[in-house]
Formats: structure tokens, sequence, C-alpha cells
């Protein structure tokens, strides 16, 4: 069954419908949401109700459209807003990040990313995404994970197009002045942000 | 730290992360299913519940100020579950229990570790001689299209443009590396043989790099649309354009010219085409049909344009011989295809080519120049998301529409390219993944006489146009 097979049997209220829809867009959508919220659980949660609602809403979904984008559009557009509840309510232990931190940067699992670059730069680079602001956040996830283009992402975010690219502008050059700071600070900043929020 | 882009770094990274937090053996969907399976039997139980509610004219004795909570109250025989309504009862709550074993299990259980790839889009396709050149967001590989396998990669996260010496020998890509230089790579090896910096943005740093390329017929020297900060605007992405003549074989620069347009960086999206007798430049503005002409002897701008009909320009492309720019345009009522004389620098025949009101997202021309291939999306599609799901063959003699063929995997972009004889076509598409595919962008061939499409690869990056045309 093809994606046009499928919507067409959801808008004939065919649950089947739905069934390759889920299994062709929810890992990437999972992971988007992960990379958003940092969270697996409200990853999946989002997902899945994001699922529903657009099986619910099919009607929405214009007839030459591709579901992947318009389903995308809603998950990111959920994870966002979870991360911004999220952020309200999050725990400010700094004990535990300190921990969790340095858990992650003591592993010494070897990835293949060692072929390219060291596990340190790796981490500190994974660091420096999450001590970056939310929409700044969201830009790269929608660039660089998404592969979103820019016209693609100001939909999404229902940003003008300068907002978005002036966005990333701006992550690039946090993320380039972070990774081009001493060894060690990346770590310092990144404990320092996540205890201020 | 390494030389590594960043945009490489960020790309690889995020689709690690994801991929260990997220395994591919997930599966969401007995979840979804159950859910939406207990929703529709609430509903129908609803429908059911509002069906028998009493209503006034069969219960007419009901009163209101008595017994507000009566009103409601279902009749007995309802109220009282029937065999099956138990029946259902135990069902849902074995599905329920079903469910919370699942979600345990989806959370407790490690991931597997399988490498799905990123799945980052394209950016641009070319190819020629045995190769297939892919130009990505990320930077430009080289793949031989009938092992399917890639032969060398170079870092270009910056590259809006990527062109092939006429001779197939080298490979100009802009925007290689950290600060968006302009390289010239042997096509063969992928060995850099030159690299320069050809741009003084500062302020915006996606117009950092050459914005658009071209080549003389002859193969010698390298045309470079460029941006510098426009010091008049308040807007980053405002700048000010102008050309480098560079030495194609050195990188040298050998002439620029003044200032040859103002425009922010959306508000163009440009094309450079050159004519057969090397006098002439035309930049191509996609987004505002509007063909900008630039003298090369003098390096400067004409004073007059040419406005091709329509509202865009699709693309443009050159006739083998560079005496022709074929510019076709979309109009609310269908397809316009304009043939400028290069070397007159005027329109010289018009065409309506199509009449419905479906939009042409790609342009391609066969090698020998005889037939150009379009690639057509539905008019209610998003400009910004357009798929290609057709492709219309157009007969240079006669314009007669020779053929349409169905696009699946539908194209994205302005990917599209013929083989070097003439029977395939090359296009990149956009792949959001499967239980089985991680998704990514496709770069596919279709054979044009029997209509089927075979995968060629996967690549990563923003799919923009593609370059040239492999044999098959």
């Amino acid at each position: 069954m093809d994606e046009r097979e499928a919507i067409t049997k959801i808008r004939h209220g065919d649950i089947d419908g739905l069934e390759p829809l889920v299994r062709s867009y929810q890992h990437r959508a999972v992971r988007a949401a992960y990379l958003i919220t940092r969270n697996r659980e409200h990853a999946e949660d989002i997902v899945q109700a994001a699922f529903i609602r657009a099986f619910e809403r099919i009607g929405q979904l214009q007839a030459d459209r591709s579901f992947g984008p318009w389903f995308l559009q809603s998950v990111v557009n959920d994870a966002v807003k979870a991360t911004n509840r999220g952020k309200r309510h999050v725990s400010l232990d700094a004990e535990n990040n300190s921990q969790a931190l340095a858990g992650m940067l003591a592993d010494p699992t070897p990835g293949p990313d060692e072929l390219f670059e060291g596990i340190e730069t790796r981490e500190e680079l994974w660091l420096a995404l999450d001590a970056l602001p939310g929409p700044q956040q969201v830009a790269i996830v929608l660039r660089y994970y998404l592969g979103l283009t820019d016209s693609e992402m100001a939909e999404v975010v229902s940003r003008p197009i300068g907002t978005v690219k002036w966005r990333l502008h701006t992550a690039h050059r946090r993320l380039y002045q972070v990774l081009s700071a001493p060894p060690g600070t990346v770590v310092l900043r990144a404990l320092k942000e996540r205890s201020k929020r | 730290m390494k030389d590594y882009s960043l945009a490489v770094r960020l790309a690889r990274l995020l689709g690690e992360q994801a991929e260990q937090a997220v395994p591919s053996d997930l599966d969401l969907w007995p979840e979804i299913r159950d859910a939406l399976d207990r929703r529709r039997a609430r509903v129908r139980s609803n429908h059911w519940h509002h069906a028998t509610r009493p209503s006034a004219t069969r219960e007419p004795n009901l009163s209101m100020a008595s017994a507000p909570i009566d009103r409601f109250r279902l009749p007995e025989t309802v109220r009282k579950p029937s065999l099956i309504r138990q029946l259902f009862a135990f069902g849902s709550a074995v599905t329920a229990f079903v469910v919370f074993a699942a979600v345990l299990i989806a959370v407790v259980r490690p991931p597997n570790g399988v490498d799905r790839g990123t799945g980052v889009q394209s950016r641009s396709v070319g190819s020629i001689d045995q190769s297939l050149y892919v130009v990505t967001s990320v930077g430009v590989s080289m793949i031989d299209p009938d092992r399917k396998r890639r032969v060398f990669s170079v870092d270009a996260p910056f590259s809006p443009d990527a062109i092939l010496s006429p001779d197939g020998t080298r490979l100009y890509v802009a925007g290689v590396g950290d600060h968006g230089r302009l390289a010239a790579l042997d096509a063969a090896s992928g060995t850099e043989l030159w690299r320069t910096d050809v741009s003084d943005r500062v302020a915006y740093h996606f117009g950092i790099g050459p914005s658009a390329l071209a080549i003389s017929q002859d193969g010698e020297h390298l045309y470079v649309l460029s941006a510098r900060d426009d010091p008049n605007s308040t807007d980053p992405t405002a700048a000010l354009y102008w050309i480098r003549v560079l030495d194609s074989r050195t990188g040298l620069i050998a002439g620029e010219s003044a200032p040859v347009f103002r425009s922010t960086s959306e508000a163009c999206l440009p094309q450079l085409q050159t004519s057969s007798d090397a006098a002439t430049l035309y930049l191509v503005c996609q987004r505002t049909a509007v063909i900008r002409m630039i003298d090369l002897a003098s390096l400067s701008a004409l004073d007059r344009s040419i406005t091709v009909q329509g509202r865009r320009i699709i693309g443009s492309v050159l006739s083998p011989s560079g005496e022709t720019l074929y510019v076709v345009s979309d109009r609310s009522t269908g397809l316009w295809m304009s043939m400028i004389d290069t070397r007159s620098r005027v329109i010289v025949h018009e065409v309506e080519l199509s009449t419905d009101t479906n939009r042409g997202g790609a342009l391609a021309l066969s090698g020998d120049g005889q037939r150009l291939a379009i690639g057509m999306t539905a008019a209610s599609s998003p400009q910004a998301i357009s798929d290609i799901r057709e492709l219309r063959i157009f007969e240079i003699d006669s314009w007669r529409e020779i053929a349409r063929l169905a696009v699946e995997p539908a194209a994205t972009g302005q990917s599209l390219v013929f083989g070097r004889l003439e029977q395939s076509l090359y296009y990149a598409s956009r792949s959001l993944g499967s239980a089985h595919d991680s998704g990514g962008n496709k770069v596919s061939r279709l054979d044009t006489s029997t209509g089927q499409t075979e995968t060629i690869t996967v690549v990563t990056g923003d799919i923009l146009h593609v370059l040239a045309a492999a044999d098959d």
C-alpha cells in the first residue's frame, strides 16, 4: 500500500490505512521529537498523539501534499511546546546533572565517529547544543536531522525565512565559539546553563 | 579540533544520538491502533447512549424539577451490562494490559545499535562519464551509478552550486569548508586542485560562499556570482552581488565587475549561463522571472534586462552549442518557454507548453539538445515542499509533448538530468524513512522507455538541482 492509498483509506475512516504511515514515519518522528525534548518517553507520547490527531484530522491534509512534512510539522510543533512547558518544571538538581554529564564524558565506548573526530569533541558539541536556546536548538534539529530547507523550516516553525536563517546563523556562531573554547570550558558552561533552567 | 565542518559534525552527531536513544525496533503501531480502537468504541458507545437517551416524547412524565439527574437515566435494560458488553469490557481490560506491557517493554529494552544513517537530504546531483556527482548540504560525493558505491567525498557544507568543466575532467564546487571557499577538484579522484576565497561577506553567515557558478564554453574561465554585505541596509540578508572571472586552471582572479544588482539572498535564486561567444553572462533570477545580462568584455551589467512571461522561472538550460538559452516559466494558466538567442540577447521565440494549472518543478535538456524534460508538481502543492510526480518530455523542434511519465518516488527540488544515452533520467527524491529504510535522499534512475525506476544511492543534503548526465 503506498502513501496515497493509505491516505485514501484514512479519509474513508479505515484505521488500517494509518499503519503503513506509522511504520514509515515513526522512527524519524520520534527521533526528531527526542532531539528537541531530550526525553524519549515524551517523544513517543508526542508522536503517538500526533498520529492519532493526523488520523482524525486527515481532512486538513491537502490532496496533493505529502503526509510526511505535514505530519512532521505537527510533531515538531508539539515537541517545541512540550519543551517550553517542561522548562518550567525542570529539575534544578545540579548534582544529578553533574553526575549525568560526568557519566557521559566518562563513557569509554568507542563510536564510529572516532574515525573522524574525538569522543571529547563530539560530547562537547552535544553539550554545546544542549546549552543553546530552544529556538536555535530546534533550528539545528530541523536543518541537520530532518534536513529541511530554509523555506520548509520557516513553514514548520511559522516564522519568516529570515528569522529561521538568523537563528541558524546565531546557533552556528555560538557553537563555533563554544568549540573554540579551551578544553573543559564547554562542560562548565553547559552545567551553568542547565542549572539556570 | 580537526578541520571538519560543523555541518557534517552536527548531522552525524544528531543522527547518532537519535539512533542511540530511539532504536530502530521501535513500534508504536499496536499502541496507536489500540488507542484508536478505544476511541471508536467510546464514540460508538456515546452515539448509542444518546440514541437510547430517554426523550420527552418517550417519557412524557419525566419531571425536570424533581429529578434532574434522572433526566439522563438510561432504561434499566441498558444500564445492566449485557453479555456482549461484559465481554467487551473484559477485552478492553486485556487490551489495556497488553498496552501497558508494550510500554514497559519499550521503555526498558536496550538500544540495538543498528546504524540507520541520518537521512538528511541531498542538495544537487550531477554526473558525467559513468560517474554521478551528488552535491549535498554536507559535501560532494562521486558515485559510481553502476556499482552503486561512493568513490569519494569532499566536505562542502555551504555549497549552493557546483559545475563540471565541459570536458568533464574538473568539478568546481562553491562553499567548500567552514569558510565557504571555491574549490576545483579532479572529477575522477576528488583531489583538490586549488581553493580560493571569492566572497567578502561577514554579517550574513549563509551568504559567505559564492551564490552561483558558470563556466565558459571553452572551459577556460569560471564565472562566479558573489555577494558582499549591503552597507546601506539593516536587513542582514541584504547584499550587493557582483561577478568575478577566474582562470579555471589556476583559480586566479582575472577580472571583477562592479555590483550587478542588489538583493536579499532569497529574493533572486540565481542561475548563471554563458553565451556561446563568451560575450554575455546571463543571470537568471528564478524568483523574479527577470534575466539580467552582464557584458563580459566590459564586465558591467547592461541597462536592460529580459522579463519572461509568468510568476517565476522554473529553470534555464543552454543548448549544447550555447547559442540558445531555454527558459521555462510558470504562469497561473500553464507553462511558458522562452528561447533567448545568446548572441543577440533577445527572446527569439515563445511557446506555451501547457495550459493546465500544474506547476513545473525541474528542467533537463538531453545531451543532443533535442528533448526537454520538465518535472511537474501539482498546483495545490506548497512550493516549499513541492514533489515532482510527473515528467513531461517535449521535442525541441516541434515543441510537441512526446511523453508523459509518472515519477515514483516523487522527485524533490530541481534534481533532474538526462543520461548520456538519453533514455534515462536521474533525479533525487526525499524519503522520510520506513521500518526498513532510515530515509534520506535517494538518487534514482528513471528509464524513459519503460517508466521503471531504480535507486542508485542514498545521499545526504538539500536538493537544489542537477548538473549533467551519466551514461547508462
